[in-house]
């Protein structure tokens, strides 16, 4: 007999198959992008345009930049050619070149924001008398209380799903959203003036200080439950044209109060095994009937009995006496209900997905953020478990899942996006509750060895 | 590209070791094979993933190595940000003067370039109108070719883009967003450095290859602890997918199938390795067991396997799970003790 | 029964829409191959006979339903019961007779030769490679082209050696003459490299294409699919230290081999007997035992049929290495019970359950079996600490979490491999219940478990953007 799967892994081991392939899982040789450097040496290309003009709203839903290349060449040995240490030293020119481009702001189209250490608060010289006549901080219960940029005259493409207004129009900025707009190029941020200690007579746009990169990370990076990994993923997914907003299991140290004894009250109560019940006393009453003569014993076996059996679904049916967990059945969970950093802690959204504001729509994707560093160890099944149950029933559906059995199964029931990061690598895993105790394989083959007589038949190689 | 001065400040943010200076980067890169992970977003192409920018995280491991080889030392850069409360006022006026040069230079190397582009999309005019031209001379009387555009009307266009190109050549400084905070903050004084990182079990793996001149990356991704470069992972594909067992661990022989089919997928070496033991050479029966020339030979304070897997190893069905390190070390150069 | 098509039927994809899963344009011709439609018919040794079906309104279906249903309860057909024996030196569990390991693989695909990589074929293959057999060994053909493939790396390796040689001298000669070194084109592409560059890929596609054309001419026909592996992977080279080694290590074991063969050649007309035995896992021979009822399974020593209440204590204590003392207690978590849970969950479905070890995960599910299809689904088994008990006292914790830990890079590891080999990672959690005293419920003792499956895929944003 042909063992098919080897076979299969010999066509494939050397290649690496198609959901394999990622550009960004290697690192690439940047003498690819210096045509898109202002200070490159040699800069044969013409540079395309400023960082804050070049990217139109369109090119959101691009990923393909025009200048991105297809992987480079590579060598497996070094060897003591000058040839190949020249061709090194080009390269590191070029990652060189490429690192050390400005983040400049075009005077027509910056857009200044300023550092807010002590979160949002009214703009300078006003006062509110009744300052909890409009919520936190008297800036507008709209505003997230961990704000720290505010953007007083808020321009350009980027505020569409990101920060919240206050009552003056001005955007108050999360840490994350502050340092990645500053991180791209597209938001000269400043020290408050305050802070600089600056004299009375200039206006603020020319006294403040502006913030480095660096500073915005210092201040920024661990404010409010930002941490690094989260931010990568943050960044990441903003890069790929995601829309994300913080979900509501964020604050790592949120408990539900008084959820944990009714949680396993229910635990307790939730018909989640599936396996002999009622069913069960019914199959063998109807087993019985099939063959009165049955000896049919679970306690030592056999459990199909030694007799006849008219059928083979009616052998499957009796041989299923072991429990299982049945997704369906399950209780949604509070998302706060589950351990940290087993927890959603973004949502995210497709690029085409319409976004308000005002109101985010239910998010394409829910995302847990590990670092592997602090959480050396994959979740348990109560871990693994309380998260897939914190996020909605999502069960399969459409005629393409109606009629595919593996499709049916690799989709699930629930499913959560889990970030594992090991030192600014992300790797992303797609966790779904399979529930394979819900498709009876045994009745299609059945249906599939009944339909013999067109000779089609499902179940063949693929 | 300038050297960095030594030892080079490694910013302690949130817990993570970074680096935001290019010239750090690229000096640690090439004198200390230490490559990092670039975390940021290239601010010229910031709508991908595949080349990213500034900051530069560094693995624990990597920031210990540096600090114990007295290279680098460091920082706690929330704290040393404080500094920019007590700026004096006379250092304040001069670093927003230099932002305001570098701003000018910045805006007059852009409005240069998009002279040159100009001049360059005129030459091609030029270069078609005379060629046009030319044809239409040759061709001339047997077809009617249509008008070449005039001398005059190419030097008018010329010139009108030079005027325009005069008006934006009085320039305004960009606004400017540093990548560093030195200046205007000046570099902590050693006494206020943070003591060397903490790292992990596997860190002696990590110090041998690197002292053995290998470049490691995180390996996650790649179903692995590090993987080894034999030069910069720019220009050279890895050698080697590594993980560190402890000398007493248990190893599950799954984790070995897995390792060699996973290397063996993408050429690459498995190499489990632990600390403080003696060379040991496994044979095994469907295993093609390799110990890659660099790391043979010497006694030295770690010991490296390399398995490859054969590509059709054929393993029994019935495999006895788990296996001490421990008892192999006894039967060294010899089958294991378990029936593959 | 069997179809004329159903061989080129095997081709199409399990989920394919039937109106296109006609045959396909014949492609070059192929040796005929099993029906495995025919052999495989049955999804488990045991029989099964349908009662006619009833009809309402034609009153002679009734009857003869009724007839059958009589006929059965007079004399029942008998259901045949294997025997297998228990093997305590390797914990393991064999069938020698003929007709058992026919049936056991043929209907429901358990157990594998012992020397052969899963259906027992060695006595085949081994007739074939005497010549008592036309055509050719699959085995043979792998060895072959292993062959190819290793010179071809080898001449690979020298040429790009020589490159390098060249290079130097050239270089060498170029800082004699005072000139700079070898300028480099600005260009990116090292265009050098990458026409001189060798490809053993290119150079297996253009052999093979060579060859089928040789036999096409011949008017013989072309092996079954051994087409080389195309892919747009990035070309690798390694050293040529590693290539002269595995040439060494492979010119050695030729030697041998050729002795061996000298050896064989001596008694080639002697009767050849089968030296191959079915070897089943546990799991697979309890679930003959306790499930079906089809096996039973022997002590060696004293030739007795074990019981199912012993077998399953035997199978558990031998779950370790080495296995356990008769007089231990048994653990709730034993390696066998956490398998056989999961075993039997999946069996109890319509999956054909095989051992993943060549994958480096505990089970493989296939649709119908191994011979109709790749394996889709690729199973770990990871168990579960949640009943209270568990966690009543610190050494209990300890002990629960260092038998749940698993690191990330080895989920990262497998689920990397499971990719490379186009199968879908699914975690299986098994629930483990307190300790309890001895029970002679088996079901009740299975009962006490529960299965839950998660599916793993690696997710790349890119691909679902839109």
């Amino acid at each position: 007999m042909e063992d098919k799967d080897e076979d299969a892994v010999r066509g494939t081991s050397v290649e690496p198959t198609q959901v394999e392939t990622d550009l960004s899982d290697e690192t690439q040789d940047f003498r690819l992008l210096s045509h898109l450097n202002l200070y490159a040496r040699n800069a044969a290309h013409p540079l395309q345009a400023n960082a804050n003009t070049q990217s139109p709203p369109s090119s959101l839903t691009d990923t393909s930049s025009p200048g991105l290349p297809k992987r480079g060449e590579k060598d497996f040995e070094p060897n003591p050619t000058q040839h190949q240490a020249d061709v090194l030293s080009k390269s590191r020119e070029a990652m060189h070149d490429a690192l050390a481009h400005p983040r400049l702001h075009n005077l027509n189209t910056r857009v200044i924001a300023y550092y807010a250490p002590d979160g949002p608060a009214p703009p300078p010289g006003i006062d509110i008398e009744d300052p909890a006549r409009f919520g936190d901080k008297g800036v507008g219960a709209n505003v997230h209380p961990d704000s720290c940029v505010y953007v007083p005259n808020p321009k350009g493409q980027y505020f569409k799903n990101m920060g919240q207004s206050d009552r003056w129009n001005r955007v108050w900025l999360l840490p994350e959203e502050a340092l990645f707009l500053i991180e791209r190029g597209s938001l000269d941020i400043r020290w408050p003036i305050e802070m600089t200690a600056a004299p009375e007579d200039e206006g603020p746009e020319e006294l403040s200080i502006p913030m480095s990169l660096q500073a915005a990370y210092a201040c920024f990076m661990g404010r409010s439950g930002l941490t690094m990994e989260r931010y990568t993923v943050y960044t990441g997914l903003k890069r790929t044209g995601y829309a994300l907003t913080r979900a509501p299991g964020w604050d790592d140290s949120a408990q539900v109060e008084g959820l944990k004894d009714q949680n396993q009250e229910c635990a307790s109560q939730r018909p989640l095994k599936r396996g002999a019940g009622l069913a069960g006393i019914l199959e063998q009453l109807f087993s019985w009937a099939q063959d009165p003569f049955s000896t049919r014993s679970t306690a030592a076996g056999p459990v199909v009995g030694c007799g006849m059996h008219r059928n083979y679904n009616n052998i499957y049916r009796q041989l299923a006496v072991i429990p299982w967990y049945d997704p369906s059945l399950a209780i949604d969970r509070d998302p706060l209900d589950t351990t940290p950093p087993f927890r959603v802690v973004f949502h995210a959204y497709r690029p085409s997905t319409p976004i308000k504001k005002s109101a985010w729509p239910a998010p394409d994707f829910r995302i847990a953020v590990v670092n592997t560093r602090e959480t050396a160890a994959i979740p348990t099944l109560a871990q693994l478990g309380a998260l897939l149950e914190s996020t909605p029933l999502d069960p399969p559906s459409g005629e393409k899942m109606k009629r595919l059995v593996y499709m049916r199964l690799r989709h699930g029931y629930r499913n959560v996006v889990m970030a594992v990061v090991d030192q600014g690598i992300v790797s992303y895993l797609r966790i779904a509750d399979a529930a394979f105790g819900k498709e009876k394989l045994y009745e299609t083959q059945a249906a599939s060895m009944g339909n013999k007589r067109n000779g089609n038949f499902r179940g063949k190689k693929r | 590209m300038g050297n960095p001065t030594i030892p080079i400040p490694i910013s302690y943010v949130s817990g993570k070791y970074l680096l935001f200076s290019i010239d750090a980067v690229t000096y640690l890169r090439r004198e200390h094979h230490v490559c990092g992970v670039l975390i940021g977003t290239l601010p010229q192409i910031p709508q991908q993933n595949v080349f990213l920018g500034l900051p530069l995280e560094l693995m624990p491991e990597e920031a210990r190595l540096l600090v114990d080889k007295g290279v680098a030392c460091i920082v706690d850069e929330t704290k040393a940000h404080d500094g920019m409360k007590s700026l004096l006022e006379e250092d304040r006026r001069q670093y927003l003067r230099e932002l305001e040069s570098q701003g000018l230079n910045a805006s007059r190397k852009l409005s240069d370039r998009k002279g040159q582009q100009r001049e360059q999309v005129l030459k091609k005019l030029d270069e078609k109108a005379k060629a046009k031209a030319i044809k239409a001379l040759e061709n001339e009387g047997e077809t009617d070719t249509p008008p070449t555009p005039s001398p005059s009307v190419l030097d008018e266009e010329r010139s009108s883009s030079r005027s325009s190109n005069r008006t934006s050549g009085h320039t305004m400084a960009m606004g400017v967003t540093p990548t560093t905070s030195y200046p205007p903050l000046a570099q902590p004084t050693s006494s206020q450095h943070l003591p060397p990182p903490n790292v992990p079990l596997s860190y002696p793996l990590f110090a041998h290859l690197s002292s053995r001149g290998y470049f490691l990356s995180p390996g996650l991704r790649f179903g692995c602890q590090y993987v080894a470069y034999p030069g910069d992972p720019l220009r050279f594909h890895a050698h080697f997918l590594c993980v560190s067992a402890e000398w007493d661990e248990e190893i599950d022989l799954m984790t070995i199938v897995n390792g060699g089919r996973l290397g063996t997928g993408v050429k690459k070496g498995f190499l489990l390795a632990d600390q403080k033991s003696p060379r040991l050479n496994l044979k095994l029966n469907e295993w093609k067991v390799c110990e890659h020339s660099v790391l043979s030979g010497q006694a030295c304070e770690g010991a490296c396997f390399c398995f490859r897997c054969h590509k059709t190893s054929r393993l029994p069905a019935v495999v006895a799970r788990r296996l001490s390190l421990a008892a192999v070390k006894d039967t060294s150069g010899d089958a294991l003790p378990c029936s593959i | 029964m069997a179809d004329a098509n159903a061989t080129s039927v095997a081709q199409t994809s399990p989920e394919a829409d039937p109106a296109r899963v006609n045959p396909r344009p014949a492609r070059a011709p192929r040796p005929p191959r099993p029906n495995y439609r025919l052999i495989h018919r049955f999804p488990l040794p045991v029989n099964a006979h349908p009662v006619p079906p009833v009809i309402p309104h034609n009153p002679l279906s009734i009857l003869s339903a009724a007839l059958s249903y009589l006929s059965f309860l007079i004399s029942r057909p008998s259901q045949e019961i294997h025997s297998a024996y228990f093997d305590p030196a390797t914990s393991s569990i064999h069938v020698t007779d003929e007709k058992a390991i026919r049936a056991l693989w043929e209907m429901g695909f358990f157990g594998k030769g012992s020397l052969s990589r899963s259906e027992p074929s060695w006595l085949e293959r081994e007739k074939k490679r005497r010549g008592l057999l036309g055509g050719n060994t699959s085995e043979e053909a792998t060895r072959r082209r292993r062959e190819e493939r290793r010179a071809l790396k080898l001449e690979r390796a020298r040429s790009e050696k020589l490159l390098i040689d060249e290079r130097l001298k050239l270089e060498a000669a170029a800082r004699e003459s005072g000139s700079t070194a070898p300028s480099l084109g600005d260009s990116v592409d090292d265009t050098v490299t990458t026409i001189e560059k060798f490809s053993v890929k290119k150079a297996m596609e253009a052999k093979y294409q060579e060859s089928r054309l040789r036999r096409s001419q011949n008017g013989t026909s072309v092996p079954p699919a051994d087409t080389p592996e195309s892919s747009q992977s990035k070309s690798v080279r390694f050293s040529s230290v590693v290539e002269q080694k595995e040439a060494t290590s492979t010119s050695t074991a030729r030697l041998q081999g050729s002795s061996l063969a000298d050896a064989d050649e001596l008694d080639i007309e002697d009767i050849l007997e089968n030296q191959e035995h079915l070897q089943i896992s546990n799991e697979e021979a309890f679930f003959l035992v306790y499930g079906l009822g089809v096996l039973r399974v022997f002590d060696r020593e004293q030739n007795t049929v074990i019981p199912t209440s012993n077998l399953l204590p035997l199978l558990r204590r031998n779950s370790y290495f080495p296995p356990h003392a008769e007089a231990s207690e048994l653990n709730p978590d034993d390696p066998f019970m956490l398998s056989y849970v999961v075993y039997h969950h999946f069996r109890s479905l319509g999956w054909v359950v095989r051992s993943g070890v060549k994958f480096g995960t505990d089970y493989l599910l296939y649709n119908r079996g191994p011979v109709f299809s790749h394996a889709e689904f690729a199973l770990i088994i990871i168990p579960s600490y949640n009943d209270p008990y568990w966690s009543e006292t610190e050494e209990r914790r300890e002990y629960v979490t260092s038998k749940q830990s698993r690191s990330w890079w080895w989920l990262h590891c497998v689920n990397r491999v499971q990719a490379q080999v186009k199968k879908s990672l699914v975690i299986c959690y098994v629930e483990v219940p307190p300790p309890t005293g001895p029970s002679e419920d088996i079901a009740a003792l299975l009962g006490q478990y529960q299965v839950r499956e998660f599916l793993l895929r690696r997710w790349i944003p890119n691909r679902t953007r839109d």
